[in-house]
């Protein structure tokens, strides 16, 4: 595959006074005024390597993530690819048409309707006439935000600004790909639709993102670099990153253990496997079977969130007496789903005899389709009678 | 021959994309300010004839004398018209300056060229200033002047607003990178602004003796050369002392602001990193 961008010793520094930081711009202005170069490569009083020694190659077709805790320097890398920011040692070539989503408000005025603000964006990007409307017409769609789209930016709530910035620099066709946390926008629905378009953008291009999410990660990427205060630890496939992220999160505070490839699973209803993202209807019964690849006797428990993430249900078998040995297939019913119309997702964690977590699995997503009554999630059917 | 024929092609490609998107920012930015001041761009006109009229006011009080004649009609196109292009000359530093802080997150989230958002503060000059030199001229009349019927005294009319429009563009770019760090860039603008009023010939007629200070205060005042030529020249008067100074600050202005586009390249992402997230 063609290689589209390559990171070469990449090195990046800040500093941590916000009057030394003017002063050293101004020296670094001056330098440029007078035609010498930055010639700053070391480090000078307050400031500190944001990045060090950062190398990898990314070809078409490759996801790769950036992992890594606040201040491990991942927005820091991204923009240094982006060319939003100077690199204070080595270099980074490109290959093709740059695309980022990084702030996907950018440019938008509050005074201006959402029509507005994209007709704007789009003749930015060079669309004209029928071409131009054109892409008005799929932003609108995409952002699904109806009436607002004619309102001022200003009257939207952050979802939907969130929503237009989305649509507005997502229909692209870039050879590199650059995203920063751009999937945490939206209602779940939402995100799906994101999910889509990335996995459209992705066909053709390389593309590099970040995210606090690693079930974001586990799904879009196919290789990735683990961030530890500017320096690449690790290198290689993303649940490699997943588990370090949750291991250095461990040594902080005790924290769930991804490892998403020690269970497979599907759901089921009526014995048809639901795909995910699904549609089910309100009070529908649903199964859920699969396997684990653990080497320990385990418990599972089965959690049920809603849109928000919040949990508001939970199968565990240890309330059914039910241990999975190691190389045994489970299968557990569910029984009837009385959820309000909506966003649902399900993720799955085994816990050991001694009552650690050894894993939890990606979230199944899946919708539920019926008479909407109010917005609590869980309404359980009583059997009514008159007396 | 082909290929520098195609990389010619590009090269033309990229401009017309750059000067297409400063067009097209002017007008965005011209809409917003529309839709965000209820009385739009009739402030244009406001706040010089506030002026112009507080100055009928204050000279006639003074004089104690009839104001109907032609010359206090010259003083007042004078004033009026000097106000109006120094007004026009401070927003246009002022929006320049403020050009990189203004647009950081465009300039972050979006693969514009940094020379787009110059062009559209340039863009948007030319329109200011061409409003100005409609309400002037439609000025002359209302006072009861003549207009002049050379057409030479039109052409420096004209030669003087491009050269004040140069050294605006200029100086704001100049000022651009500092002022993006250091706030204290507009303090200074914005208390220059009653000063540069003050020793610009507005209200009174420019000081022709070369030996005097105000004299060579106003050559290195990039204000006050154009505005003494083109007070004579709407008089139909003899060209000023001044068109030699005016016709040097706009050649450097040229200069200066060509050398400032080629740098910003670089700056931008330092200044950039700078402002943080």
């Amino acid at each position: 595959m063609e290689e589209l961008l390559q990171v070469e010793g990449l090195w990046k520094k800040y500093s941590r006074s916000l009057s030394a930081s003017a002063r050293y711009a101004a020296r670094d202005l001056l330098r440029n005024a007078i035609g010498a170069e930055a010639g700053n490569e070391e480090l000078r009083d307050t400031e500190f390597w944001s990045l060090r020694e950062v190398n990898f190659t990314l070809r078409r077709g490759e996801v790769m993530a950036v992992v890594g805790y606040n201040g491990a320097g991942k927005s820091t890398l991204l923009k240094c690819i982006a060319g939003k920011l100077p690199v204070d040692r080595g270099k980074i070539v490109r290959r093709g048409k740059l695309g980022h989503l990084l702030e996907m408000s950018a440019g938008f005025s509050p005074s201006m309707t959402g029509r507005d603000n994209v007709s704007v964006r789009g003749r930015l990007i060079g669309k004209q006439g029928k071409e131009l409307n054109r892409y008005i017409s799929q932003v609108a769609e995409f952002a699904d935000i109806d009436e607002f789209f004619d309102a001022p930016v200003q009257f939207y709530s952050s979802g939907m600004k969130a929503r237009l910035g989305f649509a507005a620099s997502s229909v692209m066709e870039p050879d590199i790909l650059i995203l920063d946390e751009v999937l945490a926008v939206g209602d779940l629905g939402f995100r799906m639709k994101c999910y889509s378009r990335i996995d459209e953008i992705r066909k053709k291009s390389a593309v590099i993102l970040v995210s606090h999410s690693m079930g974001h990660i586990s799904r879009l990427a196919t290789t990735s670099i683990f961030l530890n205060k500017g320096k690449v630890v690790f290198q290689g496939a993303p649940q490699k990153s997943i588990a370090l992220y949750n291991e250095a999160k461990g040594s902080k505070k005790k924290a769930a253990n991804f490892k998403p490839e020690c269970i497979r699973f599907e759901v089921t209803r009526n014995h048809k496997v639901i795909e995910e993202n699904g549609v089910i209807l309100f009070g529908e019964e649903l199964s859920f079977q699969g396997e684990c690849f653990v080497d320990v006797p385990i418990t599972l428990s089965i959690f049920l969130h809603e849109q928000g993430g919040a949990v508001i249900g939970v199968w565990n078998s240890k309330r059914s007496n039910f241990i999975l040995h190691p190389s045994q297939r489970f299968s557990a019913k569910l029984g009837p789903q009385n959820l309000s119309p909506g966003y649902y997702h399900l993720s799955v964690i085994g816990i050991d005899s001694q009552g650690e977590q050894l894993f939890l699995s990606i979230p199944f997503n899946f919708r539920v389709k019926g008479d909407f009554y109010n917005k609590i999630g869980h309404e359980p059917i009583a059997a009514w009678n008159v007396l | 021959m082909s290929n520098s024929h195609s990389v010619g092609i590009n090269v033309l490609h990229k401009y017309k994309d750059v000067i297409g998107n400063g067009w097209i920012l002017a007008l965005r930015n011209i809409r917003i300010q529309i839709l965000e001041h209820a009385l739009g761009y009739a402030w244009t006109l406001i706040i010089p004839m506030l002026y112009a009229a507080c100055y009928f006011f204050i000279k006639r009080e003074l004089k104690g004398a009839d104001m109907s004649g032609s010359e206090a009609g010259w003083d007042v196109l004078r004033a009026f018209s000097g106000i109006m292009i120094v007004q026009s000359w401070m927003l246009l530093v002022v929006s320049m300056a403020g050009m990189i802080r203004r647009h950081k997150g465009m300039l972050r989230g979006l693969n514009i060229s940094t020379i787009s958002f110059v062009l559209a503060i340039a863009f948007e000059g030319v329109i200011a200033i061409a409003i100005r030199a409609i309400l002037i001229i439609a000025a002359i009349p209302i006072l009861g002047l003549d207009l002049p019927d050379e057409l030479s005294a039109w052409l420096w009319f004209a030669v003087c607003l491009i050269m004040l429009y140069l050294s605006a563009i200029m100086v704001g770019l100049l000022l651009a990178p500092w002022a993006t760090l250091y706030s204290d860039i507009f303090k200074g603008i914005s208390s220059m602004r009653l000063p540069l009023i003050l020793i610009s010939p507005i209200f009174y007629p420019a000081i022709e003796r070369t030996d005097s200070a105000l004299y060579l205060l106003n050559l290195v005042n990039p204000v006050a050369s154009p505005l003494a030529v083109l007070a004579n020249a709407l008089r139909g008067e003899e060209l000023s002392l001044y068109l030699m100074p005016m016709l040097v600050w706009g050649g450097l202005s040229v200069v200066l602001f060509v050398w400032s586009l080629k740098k910003l390249r670089r700056q931008v992402p330092i200044l950039l990193e700078r402002m943080g997230s």
